[in-house]
Formats: C-alpha cells, sequence, structure tokens
C-alpha cells in the first residue's frame, strides 16, 4: 500500500512536470466527453419530461382523422362511447396550436374545462371571465409579463385580442405546460372560431387500464373516422423521437471519438524519447516492470478520470444550465417551436458508465500497452535508444 | 576471500542471427573481490560498457553466468534482477542520466521509491546523502539548472542513496574537468575507505594511472587482454 502510495505520488509529480502535454490532452479528451455527455443528458431529461409529463395525461384520447389529418371531432361522439362498457367519462377537449410571430413560437392554447395535470403547479388562478388566461412559464419567460397584465393574441381575423394574466405556471419544467396558455372554453372557441358542436378531440377515462386496447378496438369499430390514443402509445412515440434523434447525434459525436481514440492511440504508441529514457533510468535503479506500470496506470487514470470529469461536468452545464444552445436545434426538432424551457437535471448512471466504460478503459490500454512494451525491455537496451 | 563478483564465459551478442548482429563481448571470464577497484579500460567500442551493464545486472549474457556473492544472477527473472540493482549497485552513468525537469531531491529519492520506507525517510535518508555532498541547498532546484559538476555530484549522491555495496561508474570523468575530475577521485576513494567496491570503465588515463586505481582490465575487441594489478 505504502508503496502504491509513493509511486502515485511519482505520477502526480510526473504530471505536473509535463503539464502542457498533459493540459491539451484533458482539454480535447474532455470536450469529446463534453460533446457525448450533452447529447446523453439532454435526450434522457427530454425523454424524462415527456415521460414525466404523460404519466397524468388521459388513458386514452379520441381524435377524428378526416383524409387521413386531424380534424375536430363532434361533441356527440361522447354519447356513443360513453355507453360501451368499462368507460368512466368521457370528455370533449378544446385546444390548438397558436404561432406567435413576435416571440417565433408555437403556443398551445387550451379551454379552462380541460386543465393538464400540471395545473397543480399553478401560480395565481385559472381564468374566470372570458377575457382572462393563464400561462407558462415559458410563454411567461417570452414575452416578459407578469400576473395582472395583459397577453395580446391575434385570432384567425388578425385582431387582437386582450387576456389579463390571472395566473402562470410555476412548473420545474415542463415540454407541456411550458408553452401553454389557458383560456375559458368559450372564449377559445370564439377565438377558433370553433362550431360549439365540436371538439378538439376527446378523453376517454376507464376503470380498468388493462381494457384499453380493447376499448379502443371497439371505438374504432363504432366510430370509423376516429383514432383512439393510448397513453403508452404517445409514451412509445417520444421514446422512438428521442432515440432516433440521439442516435442521429450520437452517430455525429461518434466520429469526434473515434477521433480523440486515434489521437490517444498515437499519444499512446508514440511514447517519446524522453518518456522511454525515464523508463530506463526508474529500471536500471531498480524499478520493476510492475512498478512502471502502475505510475503509467496511475497517469492513465488520472488523466482520464480528470478529463471525464470535467467533461461530464461542462455537459452538465451546457444542457442543465445553458439548455444546450449547441444540441437544441438538433435533438429538440420541431419543438425549437416552442418557447425555451430549462430541463431539469435527469442522469441516466448506466449510460454514464458506459460513457466512461468506453472512454477511460480504451485510453488506459493505450497508455499502458507502449509502456510495457519499452518496460520490459533491458534497461540498458533503453538507454542506449 | 572469496570473490563478491564472478563471470565465467561471459558473451554477449546484439541482434543476433541478424544482419546487423554484433558480437559485444568474448568468452570473458573474471572475479572481483569486495573493496577492490577495478578499472575497466580500451578504446571506444572495446565491451567497456557492455561488460558494466551485465555486470550490474542491466542486462543479460547470451551465454556464460555471473554469480553475486557465490548466487547465480544471470538466469533470474526480471523482477529479481531489479531487486538487486536497487539493493547491492549504484550506477552513475556517463551521461548521469538524471531526469532533467525534477528536482534534485527526487532525483536522488528514485531509487528509494519501490523500497518499503515511507516518504518521510526517503527524504530524510536523501536528504543526509545530498548533505554530504553539500548539494543540500539545491536540493529543491532542478537538474537542467545544474552545472555539470554539480549534476555529476547529484548522479553519484544517488548511486549511494540505498547505499549499495557495488558502485559502477561508466566513464565518470568524460565530460567534467581536470579540477572535478580530482575531485570525483577524491570522492570515490572516500567510498572505497568505506569498504565499497567500485569498478570504473574508463579510458581517462587521470583515473587509471590514479593511485585510487588497484586493478586494471584492459578489453579490446570484447576480449580481455590484460588485467593486472597496480
Amino acid at each position: 500500500m505504502r508503496r502504491q502510495l509513493k509511486i502515485l505520488e511519482y505520477t502526480l509529480s510526473s504530471l505536473i512536470r509535463r503539464k502542457a502535454k498533459n493540459f491539451s490532452l484533458i482539454v480535447v479528451y474532455a470536450f469529446t466527453i463534453a460533446t457525448l455527455g450533452s447529447v446523453l443528458f439532454l435526450t434522457h431529461a427530454l425523454k424524462e419530461e415527456a415521460t414525466g409529463s404523460l404519466t397524468e395525461a388521459p388513458a386514452l384520447t379520441v381524435q377524428r382523422i378526416s383524409a387521413g389529418r386531424h380534424d375536430l371531432i363532434p361533441t356527440h361522439y361522447t354519447t356513443t362511447i360513453k355507453h360501451l362498457p368499462g368507460v368512466k367519462s368521457v370528455t370533449p377537449r378544446v385546444w390548438g396550436y397558436y404561432y406567435d410571430s413576435l416571440i417565433k413560437a408555437n403556443l398551445t392554447l387550451i379551454g379552462s374545462n380541460n386543465p393538464p395535470a400540471e395545473l397543480l403547479l399553478l401560480d395565481g388562478n385559472l381564468p374566470e371571465n372570458p377575457q382572462e388566461c393563464a400561462i407558462g412559464k415559458g410563454v411567461a419567460d417570452a414575452f416578459g409579463p407578469a400576473i395582472g397584465d395583459n397577453l395580446v393574441l391575434e385570432d384567425n381575423e388578425q385582431k387582437s385580442n386582450r387576456f389579463k394574466i390571472t395566473g402562470i405556471f410555476q412548473a420545474e419544467s415542463s415540454l407541456l405546460t411550458n408553452d401553454l396558455v389557458i383560456l375559458p372554453e368559450t372564449t377559445l372557441r370564439t377565438f377558433f372560431s370553433m362550431d360549439p358542436e365540436m371538439a378538439t378531440d376527446l378523453v376517454v377515462e376507464v376503470y380498468n387500464p388493462r381494457e384499453i386496447k380493447t376499448l379502443a378496438k371497439k371505438i374504432k369499430y363504432l366510430l370509423p373516422d376516429t383514432r383512439p390514443i393510448s397513453r403508452d402509445e404517445i409514451l412509445h412515440t417520444y421514446d422512438t423521437l428521442f432515440n432516433w434523434r440521439s442516435g442521429m447525434m450520437l452517430a455525429v459525436a461518434i466520429a469526434a471519438l473515434i477521433s480523440f481514440c486515434i489521437l490517444a492511440w498515437d499519444k499512446a504508441t508514440g511514447i517519446s524519447a524522453t518518456e522511454k529514457q525515464e523508463i530506463g533510468i526508474l529500471k536500471a535503479l531498480g524499478w520493476e516492470t510492475a512498478d512502471v506500470l502502475t505510475a503509467k496506470f496511475w497517469e492513465g487514470l488520472v488523466l482520464s478520470l480528470t478529463s471525464f470529469l470535467l467533461g461530464i461536468l461542462a455537459a452538465w452545464i451546457h444542457v442543465f444550465v445553458f439548455a444546450a444552445p449547441a444540441l437544441v436545434p438538433l435533438l429538440k426538432g420541431w419543438s425549437v417551436l416552442f418557447p425555451k424551457f430549462q430541463l431539469t437535471p435527469a442522469i441516466d448512471f448506466y449510460q454514464l458508465f458506459v460513457l466512461a466504460f468506453l472512454t477511460i478503459g480504451p485510453y488506459l490500454v493505450c497508455t499502458i500497452i507502449p509502456s510495457w512494451k519499452t518496460a520490459v525491455t533491458d534497461p540498458e537496451q533503453i538507454m542506449r535508444g | 576471500m572469496s570473490p563478491l563478483l564472478t563471470i565465467t564465459n561471459l558473451n554477449k551478442i546484439y541482434h543476433r542471427h541478424q544482419p546487423d548482429e554484433v558480437i559485444a563481448l568474448r568468452d570473458i571470464s573474471l572475479k572481483i573481490t569486495a573493496g577492490e577497484v577495478v578499472a575497466l579500460t580500451g578504446p571506444s567500442g572495446s565491451g567497456k560498457t557492455t561488460l558494466l551493464s551485465l555486470l550490474g545486472c542491466m542486462s543479460k549474457p547470451t551465454s556464460g553466468s555471473i554469480q553475486l556473492r557465490g548466487r547465480l544472477v544471470s538466469k533470474l527473472p526480471e523482477r529479481f534482477l531489479a531487486q538487486i540493482r536497487r539493493t547491492s549497485f549504484g550506477f552513475v552513468f556517463q551521461q548521469y542520466n538524471l531526469l532533467r525537469d525534477v528536482s534534485v531531491l527526487e532525483n536522488v529519492m528514485l531509487p528509494l521509491y519501490p523500497s518499503n520506507q515511507s516518504f518521510r525517510v526517503m527524504k530524510k535518508t536523501a536528504g543526509a546523502v545530498l548533505e554530504r555532498f553539500e548539494l543540500q541547498k539545491m536540493m529543491r532546484k532542478k537538474v537542467k539548472q545544474l552545472s555539470g559538476g554539480e549534476q555529476q555530484r547529484v548522479a553519484i549522491a544517488r548511486a549511494l542513496v540505498a547505499n549499495p555495496d557495488i558502485i559502477i561508474a561508466d566513464e565518470p570523468t568524460a565530460h567534467l574537468d581536470s579540477n572535478l575530475s580530482e575531485i570525483l577521485l577524491g570522492i570515490l576513494a572516500n567510498l572505497n575507505t568505506e569498504g565499497k567496491t567500485i569498478i570504473i570503465a574508463t579510458h581517462d588515463p587521470a583515473i587509471y594511472q590514479s593511485p585510487l586505481i588497484q586493478r586494471r582490465v584492459s578489453l579490446r575487441h570484447g576480449e580481455i587482454v590484460e588485467d593486472k594489478n597496480q
């Protein structure tokens, strides 16, 4: 143990001695880890965000499909669905997207009869009067208003409508609540010029979640122009979407990793004449091959672990403090139209372990093998060069 | 008196069975007793450095045997040879072979790292040796900041820090002026009076003709051509 500590002490002193070279290596190594780590952090956080937001989402949503696209659904469909055994309730929802050219983002306008579960986080009140609204954190940040101020939205006749803000969602972060504007349902119908007999979709609650698939089939059978979507299907879509996007990004990041491996290999195999000489001297003075390799192992571990931790820290700051400006356009896709939002830190430790294994491991091997090749040679031969 | 080092029919061939094969030593036999001061002389390429390396367990012979205190060491595994180099030999190399960017103290401590001594004891031991060679004031300096003579003294201090029985010096005066060479001879003489066996490879007459040298072994083309006591 004492011997190991002394060799570690020697290693640290060697690292400091070659600080310029080691610093440049740490910068490249940490940058690679930061890139890969950012992709993993962002993807995982988005998935967690989406999954978390959907846990309180309706078990089954019924949309109407007209010529293959989403269309308004007649509210009388609720009666047909309600009569199906196992259905607890059917509620028509009124909502729609609104593009604001000022902040260049899509907002989601929802009738206040159908508030999502995240409303629990509301600071203030839900709108009660026709010219009132409640907004998400992202909307508040984008427009800069506070409770009591007005939010101006243009209807489909380009007429400005003023809504007094009665509440702001204080959601820590949410893909769903961030861009929300809650209006009284009647106000929203007028705003969208929507027929009172129509809704955007229907929310179906069931007694037994295991019957969802069967109920979805029955609804499709009875109302062939509908498309029942279960919560699991939405979750699966999110999962697939982010996995695909992160896969694309990782494919790019892998190129960075490969470049780094080439650099590491080059550095390691190209063991300098000075380093060879040092190994020869140490061996001549009575260091065993194992002592030399231990020193090289510690050197590699200290370098790679420092770089890894710095890279992970940089990735964390990039994603969770600065909201991943370098990656968001690639990973969030169409959702760039959302107002900016802050991600809740979420880390998959398994992914981190894999990343550590795939970077620290190869680096250690690249460092130790050439040193081993030198260290097993007679000291006299090493020093002769 | 039983010999400290015995070499028998020693041969060393580099790049064996290759076009650039070099026979460095041919059929060398030699006995060195404890406390002797032996000079290995001969022109460049005669095999002096190769013989020193073999005597110091820094390389293995192609054939023949080396015994240290009666124990056959030429066929020992590398792990044991490292231990022998650490405990029995102190090396002073021609180019000093110091780590130039490392402090004097750390350079002198290098042979002690694999020992069981604590770091505190290592520093104390190295400090004592440096004091003996009046280097204590420059122990924090990097080797590259020292003069040639100072570097030579650091190299000797490093060779002695583990208190070995045998000092092996390869052309120790090659980079020194006559004054520094005399100082070095004085140091070696003192070490010999303490009972150290000293083996020096040199082609400097100031060394091999000095009264310090008790025996001169001359080499030519890898063979001993003369072995005489002085």
